[in-house]
């Protein structure tokens, strides 16, 4: 997870279009989205440590991790909300003005954050119980997965409105996004 | 990581993550807009001028038109071209007064140099200035400017900017078109030839352009770009600067001279990144620039980010000494607790940690204060207590000896009394014998009183000597069958017991440890009693035993003379006795030997009993086996 939103970001610094988007003709993975992937690797890899009974440096790493992941995706949502721009969507790089399948440049569909926030809430969770959550967070990596396996299913069966995209309202979302919730959402399932 | 670390790291990061992404976001925004502001103002500032220019030669083209139509210069240019070379004769001096009384008005009203006519093989004809006069009449167009009248002769054509010797090498242009006669024939060309000051001067206006910015001119010639206008930096460029097409310097005059028009940050001919907003002229074939140093222009962006940088410093010392001061308040008293903790471990109980805080931490030092303080106060109570115990013992030890030194006392006493016991008793019984009645009575009673109380001592000395064996060395202890002890008792009470028609019952009895003889005084005593205090019945005396918790309880009740319970303790104590010798004989020796031999065994001895109502003799010995 850490290591493909890496790369993704290399994408967008380099301008590499296959590292954004596996398909030319399918929605970006935003910069923010890969930026937010990254921190909620961390997240489940200090949250695993948690549930270990580790908690000498989790608690710190994941009080930043999930205050990060809801100052950028909670901004987010709440300007898609508002419909006002606040300028996470283009703070280090900008979108294209015409990006397939976007709503507004550099801003990601609301499932995308929704589900970071999914994973914000597990860390937060986790920083004032670390014990007994278990069940809540396999809840919270049931609804990931759910959001990332239809999402999936959409691209497989060419139904934008399945991966969210409604046109003139929500962006879609990314291919590879969806794969890396999938993957997030059953790292948590795991637990 | 000790909670110091995590409090100060904790409190930062929720501090400062906030603020930096909020002064970035606010910072991204802000800067963004002031960026799209400018770019605005430059494209306004490049619109306007180059629609100035524009203008400006559109005029100049209008004016032109309105000249090939003069009719004076239909009429007259062919007079001058034809009498050019005899400005004496007085038809050309007639036609060029004519000319000059209608072109020199125009000349100077448009702000042109010069306004000329130029006969069909390209030679200057005619001059409305007459200072140009002896430069340009029969020469070729200033400037060399062949084309100029080449393509003049077909239509209206602006020339490039050149340097004219006439006006001291001033930058000029020229502005061409073809002359006409009366049926349409070209019979010449017109050339305006303008002052480029005005343009020059539009171009050098570097109003909302700040300190660095300037506007300029630019035009393609092959793969190069010349620039037409002194430039800020270089006011000698003027048609000498020139830089290659696609180099890295001049981006946007680059972008003008290609024909694009457009706004953005490019690099520009010194090298400088700039933000530019380029136009292309079409009628001239111009590219214009206008650009600000991006160093000038985001200067309050620049402003704004150490400003933004130095409250997040500031925010961040702030909150850094905050959060040490907070970490602090609560580690601090927690280490002072921690040490409190091992000095008072050490031994130290009048270590205070002392703190004045209302917090939980606060309540916690005063409990632990508390404690430490009434750990103070048990371990002096203990002392105290240990000190108490230590005389005690030292009096059980005194008492013990004492207690030693008297029954050792009292069985040498008792033993060795007895040897001459027996001898006053023999001798005072064999007086008795030989001497009654031969003395007077009151010797016979006296006599009578010393061999009575010579056997009274004896039995005394013998039921003392007995008690004070009890519990001496000597005797080991076994597991004794009371069953057997008890038949052996009865058998040696048989006498007794036939005299008073006494009915003996025995319950079955447990085997118990202890030493047989003991056994044997101790149930002999309590049935001898039981058969001695009996009332007017027959005796009726049972003994049973029964088990009770880690012991044996013994009773051996009876149905005699009872105990009035105020004597029930007494009873136990040496040579005490309820009642006089004369009704019931004996020393008031035989319950304390019982009491003795029952203790001597772990257990306790009492009676329970009423007055007239017969006495149950009550027992415990510790249980070692079953019945």
């Amino acid at each position: 997870m850490i290591i493909a939103g890496c790369a993704v970001i290399i994408g967008w610094i380099f301008d590499i279009g296959f590292l954004k988007s596996i398909s030319p003709v399918w929605i970006t993975m935003k910069l923010s989205t890969a930026f937010t992937f990254v921190l909620s690797g961390i997240s489940l890899y200090f949250i695993i440590r948690a549930q270990e009974g580790e908690f000498e440096k989790t608690l710190i790493v994941l009080s930043i991790t999930s205050l990060l992941i809801i100052l950028i995706m909670g901004t987010l949502f709440f300007s898609t909300l508002i419909g006002i721009h606040t300028g996470v969507e283009d703070l280090f790089i900008k979108d294209a003005e015409n990006a397939i399948k976007s709503i507004v440049p550099g801003q990601p569909s609301i499932p995308t954050m929704l589900c970071f926030m999914l994973v914000a809430v597990a860390g937060i969770l986790t920083i004032l119980n670390p014990g007994q959550l278990r069940s809540k967070l396999r809840a919270i990596g049931m609804m990931i997965c759910s959001i990332g396996t239809l999402a999936i299913a959409g691209y497989i069966f060419n139904v934008p409105l399945i991966y969210y995209y409604v046109p003139g309202a929500n962006s879609a979302m990314a291919f590879h996004a969806a794969i890396l919730f999938m993957i997030l959402g059953a790292g948590f399932l795991c637990l | 990581m000790s909670i110091r670390i995590k409090l100060i790291t904790m409190f930062l990061a929720i501090a400062l993550i906030p603020i930096i992404f909020t002064s970035a976001l606010m910072f991204h925004n802000y800067s963004d807009s002031l960026e799209r502001i400018r770019l605005f103002q430059l494209q306004d500032i490049a619109s306007y001028k180059s629609d100035k220019i524009d203008s400006y030669f559109a005029g100049l083209k209008a004016n032109i038109k309105i000249a090939q139509s003069f009719y004076n210069i239909k009429l007259n240019l062919p007079v001058m071209a034809g009498l050019a070379r005899v400005p004496a004769d007085k038809q050309y001096l007639s036609a060029k007064k004519i000319l000059d009384e209608q072109l020199r008005p125009m000349q100077d009203v448009l702000g042109l140099y010069d306004i000329m006519l130029v006969n069909q093989v390209g030679k200057v004809v005619y001059a409305s200035n007459p200072k140009h006069y002896r430069f340009d009449i029969l020469k070729s167009l200033p400037g060399d400017n062949q084309k100029a009248f080449e393509e003049g002769k077909k239509e209206i054509f602006f020339s490039d900017i050149f340097k004219d010797e006439a006006e001291e090498n001033k930058f000029a242009m020229l502005l061409t078109a073809p002359a006409f006669d009366f049926k349409g024939k070209i019979i010449g060309v017109i050339v305006f030839e303008i002052d480029t000051t005005s343009i020059y001067g539009l171009i050098n206006d570097s109003t909302g352009l700040g300190l660095s910015g300037e506007t300029l001119l630019g035009k393609k010639t092959g793969n190069e770009i010349v620039y037409l206008n002194p430039l800020k930096y270089e006011p000698d460029a003027a048609l000498k600067k020139r830089i290659i097409l696609g180099g890295k310097f001049g981006g946007p005059i680059q972008e003008a001279a290609q024909g694009r028009q457009g706004v953005g940050k490019l690099i520009d001919y010194r090298g400088q990144r700039v933000i530019a907003a380029w136009r292309y002229i079409p009628s001239l074939d111009w590219g214009m620039v206008a650009k600000i140093d991006v160093k000038e222009a985001f200067a309050d962006i620049t402003s704004m980010k150490k400003l933004m940088v130095m409250v997040v410093i500031i925010i961040a010392i702030l909150s850094g000494i905050l959060a040490f001061s907070i970490a602090q308040s609560i580690s601090g008293p927690i280490d002072r607790l921690t040490k409190g903790a091992e000095i008072v471990g050490s031994g130290n109980l009048s270590y205070k940690v002392g703190t004045n805080l209302k917090d939980e931490i606060g309540r916690l030092s005063r409990t632990f204060d508390k404690m430490t303080e009434d750990l103070q106060n048990t371990t002096a109570s203990r002392d105290e207590l240990n000190s108490e115990i230590e005389v005690r013992k030292q009096i059980e030890e005194e008492l013990r000896r004492s207690n030693e030194n008297l029954e050792q006392f009292a069985y040498v006493a008792s033993h060795d009394l007895q040897e001459p016991l027996r001898m006053m008793a023999s001798y005072s019984s064999l007086l008795e014998k030989r001497y009654k009645s031969k003395l007077d009575s009151d010797a016979d009673e006296f006599i009578g009183y010393i061999v009575d109380g010579a056997k009274r001592m004896q039995r005394l000395i013998n039921d003392l000597l007995a008690y004070s064996r009890i519990g001496r060395g000597g005797k080991s202890i076994a597991d004794i069958d009371l069953n057997f002890i008890l038949g052996l008792v009865i058998d040696s009470l048989a006498l007794t017991i036939e005299e008073n028609k006494a009915v003996i019952t025995v319950d079955p009895m447990p085997t118990v440890p202890g030493i047989e003889s003991d056994y044997i005084q101790l149930f002999q005593n309590l049935i001898g009693n039981a058969i001695k205090f009996r009332g007017t019945n027959i005796p009726r005396v049972h003994v049973s035993a029964k088990k009770e918790g880690g012991e044996w309880l013994f009773s051996v009740k009876d149905n005699g003379i009872g105990i009035d319970p105020v004597y029930k303790e007494r009873i136990f104590l040496i040579f005490q006795r309820l009642h006089g010798r004369d009704k019931y004989p004996g020393t008031g020796i035989g319950l304390s030997i019982c009491k003795k031999i029952v203790e001597n065994r772990g257990g306790r001895i009492r009676v329970e009993s009423q007055q007239d109502k017969g006495a149950d003799f009550c027992f415990t010995i510790p249980a070692k086996g079953d019945i």
